[in-house]
């Protein structure tokens, strides 16, 4: 028996002692994109935070001398048709597509997770009507049920939420049902039931934190494909209503001066690249970094 | 030799993916009509939803789901054709 092995025996005994959401977490810092992400959308959301503080001009003071003005050391990112600052209006709209993106996916998970645990806990008849019902919605592509829907509501970025989010709500629900599906035959729930547990403690305390990884990564992901989905709304002017900033509509405002004032389109344009691509890294990192298989 | 043995098992994935992506064609072109204003469908739902013409929003929902489903039928049916071993 040499040094080496001796001494290598408790590095692996405090790695099984380590617990799961710790080594995920280890696991998530190693890798260099999803860290990356982590940071942009970490800036993103301290600017949109303390833009007030910030920020020198009102995104939506308008100016008639500043009228599409290139960059500058007065206003970074140049000035739009109504002569307003660009920084400020892209900080700005970060707050509104932030939002719209963990708003929508909050509504999607409050609603597709408790369905999901119900269909797929207590299967029967209640599990074929909320099947079909997910089936129906997932046949509708996202984004013409998305604009039918804040069709309906009305024009606002708080309908626009609310249209977002229960057009991602099925993917939730076919998510959660699946996970329970093949959870629930698991010997812990098992054990948990012979020990006399009513079933809506087995589903919330043994079923669900089982579950909980693949929702994760499939949150996160859900908030990227969200935030397009609110820029395509404020674009077509289902979303953020003007004066009001936000990336969707300063994209259709700049595609008329597409030629004359490309910094219009370039920054809001950049910053949706850039949150999207963020929350697709941190989710693909997640999804690794979650993944038992691999230790 | 490899148009015909290899291509036909390459197709299953590509067959898959070309179902859903046109789902997500159909979704995009609302906003490329949008843009370059060409009279298409995604125009048309647009321009009714701010006429608040609701009956012209649903069926354009209507017809885009059907197409959806009918493209899924359609690729369903091209799985069987390319490789006839799924036919259960």
């Amino acid at each position: 028996m040499t040094d080496a092995t001796l001494t290598a025996i408790p590095a692996a005994v405090s790695d099984e002692l380590e617990s799961p959401s710790r080594r995920a977490l280890r696991r998530l810092f190693q890798r260099k994109g999803a860290v990356a992400g982590l940071v942009v959308i970490a800036t993103f959301a301290l600017l949109a935070l303390f833009a007030p503080l910030i920020l020198p001009y009102d995104p939506i003071a308008t100016s008639w001398s500043l009228v599409r003005k290139p960059p500058s050391a007065l206003h970074w990112f140049g000035t739009d048709e109504l002569g307003r600052d660009i920084l400020s209006r892209v900080v700005y709209g970060a707050r509104a597509s932030l939002m719209a993106g963990a708003i929508s996916v909050g509504i999607a998970l409050g609603i597709g997770v408790p369905l999901g645990l119900l269909s797929g806990y207590r299967g029967g008849f209640i599990d074929a009507l909320i099947s079909r019902m997910t089936d129906a919605m997932l046949a509708c592509p996202f984004l013409i049920l998305a604009i039918a829907l804040a069709a309906f509501l009305g024009p606002s970025l708080g309908n626009a939420m609310i249209a977002i989010g229960i057009t991602t709500t099925p993917i939730f629900v076919r998510l959660t049902r699946g996970q329970v599906m093949s959870v629930k035959v698991e010997d812990y729930v098992e054990a948990a039931r012979a020990m006399g547990n009513p079933r809506w403690r087995i589903a919330l305390f043994h079923i669900l934190p089982n579950i909980m990884p693949a929702l994760l990564v499939q949150a996160t992901l859900s908030i990227a494909a969200a935030i397009i989905a609110e820029a395509a709304l404020s674009f077509l002017g289902l979303g953020q209503q003007p004066p009001a900033p936000s990336w969707g509509s300063m994209l259709n405002a700049a595609q008329r001066f597409l030629t004359n004032a490309p910094w219009m389109a370039i920054w809001p344009g950049l910053a949706i690249f850039l949150v999207v691509l963020s929350f697709n890294l941190v989710g693909d990192g997640l999804r690794d970094a979650l993944d038992p298989r691999e230790r | 030799m490899i148009l015909k043995h290899a291509m036909r098992n390459a197709l299953t994935p590509v067959i898959t993916l070309g179902a859903l992506e046109l789902g997500t064609l159909l979704s995009g072109a609302v906003l490329t009509e949008q843009i370059f204003s060409i009279p298409g469908f995604g125009k048309l739902i647009v321009d009714a939803v701010f006429n608040r013409d609701y009956a012209v929003v649903q069926g354009v929902v209507l017809t885009t789901a059907t197409i959806y489903i009918t493209l899924n039928l359609v690729a369903d049916i091209a799985y069987i054709l390319v490789n006839p071993r799924l036919r259960a």
